[in-house]
């Protein structure tokens, strides 16, 4: 129990007693949760059970009330979102996922910001190493462009890209801040069904690159094929945690959760 | 292309005192062109980091009152029987002065941004500009109050072979002028064009993304807001040495308002588009001065901002950018969709 996650250098990152109250409301209760590097873990629960509100907690848009979030054997409670992003682990949003007005490519761009080190001085004059960086951070965008599969779109605004097209980029950005562990918040909803498949694939090549993934999403069909490892939330409890045949036989999160869903999950 | 368009356009602007030297136009356009400086020092902060400051004049009138009286020279009591006695400066010296001193306030600004965003820092700022008024209506010992700061003397300059040359003609205050707005324009576009500019437009698209990427919001936002004032104070410095008279009224709220017009309807976020509504803006007044009644022209100095915002949304620079397929910052990519504009 108070083993400190930070003693384990295998763990990527360390929830110890997450809980969060608001107003009188219980939104998290001791939630523990640890991910393994290299590994692709997953987060489920009917709505309200306090998944996104982990993710804001993890990446520092919320404070908890009580525990602690260690990443790298860091604490990094209540540090603040770009500080954390700059240890390595970076979110990816529900909705809020793009910057519309921008391009595709220079939506990317900008992600890669954290990659660059060019100042003030250096934009201003025109300095040769600001020159020498900027053309890398074109090359690595345009690398990026391929590998999301979004070279055609380049110069399109990103607000007037598909739906589907839009999580994908969304993902870029997320991807180009060059995570350790990437937090994907319900990447596949309202993604048709080959869509999904595209994400699928796209998912397991980035953590296949070495990048550790936890991911909240409801489609147990995605959820159940790619996860190692997959963590049950119920009204802000942790009831169950496994592999994912263990999960699906798991008489409570059948109950609480999978209900008709495990049949489409088995399908 | 684009740096050569941009040349070709500098050299005429330059020309014109030789072309046409009329002294009444040479002054009126290098008032407008005051405001156009002042005016690309908001585009700054509103275009690009998307916060609107209604209490920009508070900028341009502290960067001329401190230019000006550290020219003049003053002496105040601070209470406490320690009188502070300031000898008059070199003018340029004054001037940079002018620039600092804004750019502090811009500081306190960026500081009070992180906090209050929206509605509340718009009431902020247009607080500041009013109570910088309030202070140079009655902090007479320093300011003169609305007796006005007089006298103030004029920009030098070494020219070879005619030594220095107080610049008091029309045309060398219009070379002056000229010269300042194409640094103020060449710092924004190239600060716009750079890791710091993306950022700084990041946090106006989607500040939670921008954050989520490691973009450290709040020391962006106080790095454009010193900027931007220490370009408005700029502004205001030229001001004052070339009007050469300032009194509390550099602080009304019209002025930002007027800078404001002009960044809106030439497209704000955008680098001409404040060039452009400052132009049409700064320069209309005068244009219709003689051609119709005084209330007349203010009718259609109205009538035009709505037609534009009507009819241009974004502004007159994206409009007619829209057209020309290069309004936006470009980036050098294959594009499959060239040609499809009209």
């Amino acid at each position: 129990m108070t083993v400190s996650a930070a003693e384990q250098p295998e763990t990527l990152l360390s929830l110890s007693g997450i809980s969060l109250r608001i107003a009188g409301l219980q939104i998290l209760s001791d939630v523990d949760l640890r991910v393994e590097p290299g590994r692709i873990v997953s987060l489920i629960g009917p709505n309200g059970a306090g998944k996104t509100t982990a993710f804001n907690i993890i990446s520092g848009y919320m404070r908890p009330s009580a525990g602690s979030v260690h990443f790298l054997g860091l604490d990094i409670t209540g540090k603040q979102p770009h500080e954390i992003a700059e240890l390595g682990l970076v979110r990816s949003f529900q909705r809020t996922n793009i910057f519309g007005n921008c391009t595709v490519f220079e939506n990317l761009l900008t992600a890669f910001h954290m990659q660059g080190r060019s100042g003030l001085f250096g934009a201003i004059f025109r300095l040769p190493a600001f020159q020498r960086e900027e053309q890398a951070l074109e090359a690595r965008t345009r690398e990026m462009l391929g590998f999301l599969e979004l070279e055609h779109r380049a110069d399109d605004l990103a607000a007037n890209l598909s739906y589907g097209e839009q999580r994908l980029l969304g993902v870029g950005i997320a991807l180009a801040a060059r995570p350790k562990l990437l937090l994907l918040d319900e990447p596949a909803a309202g993604l048709n069904p080959s869509e999904t498949e595209d994400f699928k694939q796209m998912v397991r090549r980035v953590a296949d690159s070495g990048i550790t993934i936890l991911l909240v999403e409801h489609d147990m069909h995605m959820v159940m094929s790619i996860s190692d490892y997959i963590v049950v939330l119920n009204q802000g409890h942790r009831i169950a945690d496994g592999g994912p045949a263990d999960i699906q036989s798991d008489p409570e999160v059948i109950r609480a959760y999978l209900g008709s869903g495990l049949q489409r999950a088995k399908a | 292309m684009r740096r050569l368009s941009f040349l070709v356009i500098v050299a005429a602007l330059a020309l014109l005192p030789v072309l046409w030297p009329d002294p009444y136009l040479l002054s009126v356009v290098a008032a407008a062109g005051i405001m156009i400086i002042a005016a690309i020092s908001l585009n700054l902060l509103l275009g690009f980091t998307g916060q609107l400051s209604l209490g920009h004049a508070a900028f341009f009138g502290i960067g001329a009152y401190t230019s000006a009286l550290l020219s003049l020279g003053f002496d105040v009591d601070l209470g406490f029987s320690s009188p502070l006695v300031v000898a008059p400066k070199p003018v340029w010296v004054a001037f940079a002065g002018g620039i600092v001193m804004a750019s502090l306030f811009g500081w306190l600004l960026g500081k009070v941004a992180f906090r209050v965003r929206g509605a509340y820092f718009v009431i902020v700022t247009i607080s500041f500009a009013q109570v910088m008024r309030m202070v140079a209506l009655n902090w007479v010992d320093l300011t003169e109050g609305p007796m006005a700061l007089v006298s103030i003397p004029p920009l030098s300059l070494w020219v070879p072979g005619e030594g220095v040359v107080r610049l008091v003609s029309k045309a060398s205050t219009y070379w002056l002028v000229l010269a300042a707005g194409v640094l103020a324009y060449v710092i924004v576009a190239n600060l716009v064009r750079s890791r710091i500019g993306r950022a700084a437009i990041a946090l106006r698209e989607n500040e939670v993304l921008a954050k989520s990427i490691g973009i450290p919001v709040t020391r962006c936002l106080i790095v454009f807001s010193v900027l931007s004032a220490g370009i408005a104070g700029a502004a205001g410095g030229l001001y004052a040495h070339t009007v050469r008279i300032i009194d509390p009224d550099v602080f009304l709220f019209i002025y930002t308002i007027t800078m404001v017009i002009m960044v809106i309807a030439g497209g704000k976020g955008t680098l001409a588009g404040p060039v452009v509504g400052g132009l049409i803006f700064g320069l209309l007044p005068e244009m219709l001065r003689g051609v119709v009644a005084p209330e007349v022209q203010w009718m259609i100095y109205g009538a035009l901002m709505i037609l534009i915002l009507l009819f241009m949304p974004k502004g007159i620079v994206p409009a007619f950018g829209g057209l020309l397929k290069r309004g936006r910052i470009s980036v050098r990519r294959p594009s499959a969709t060239q040609g499809a504009s009209s």
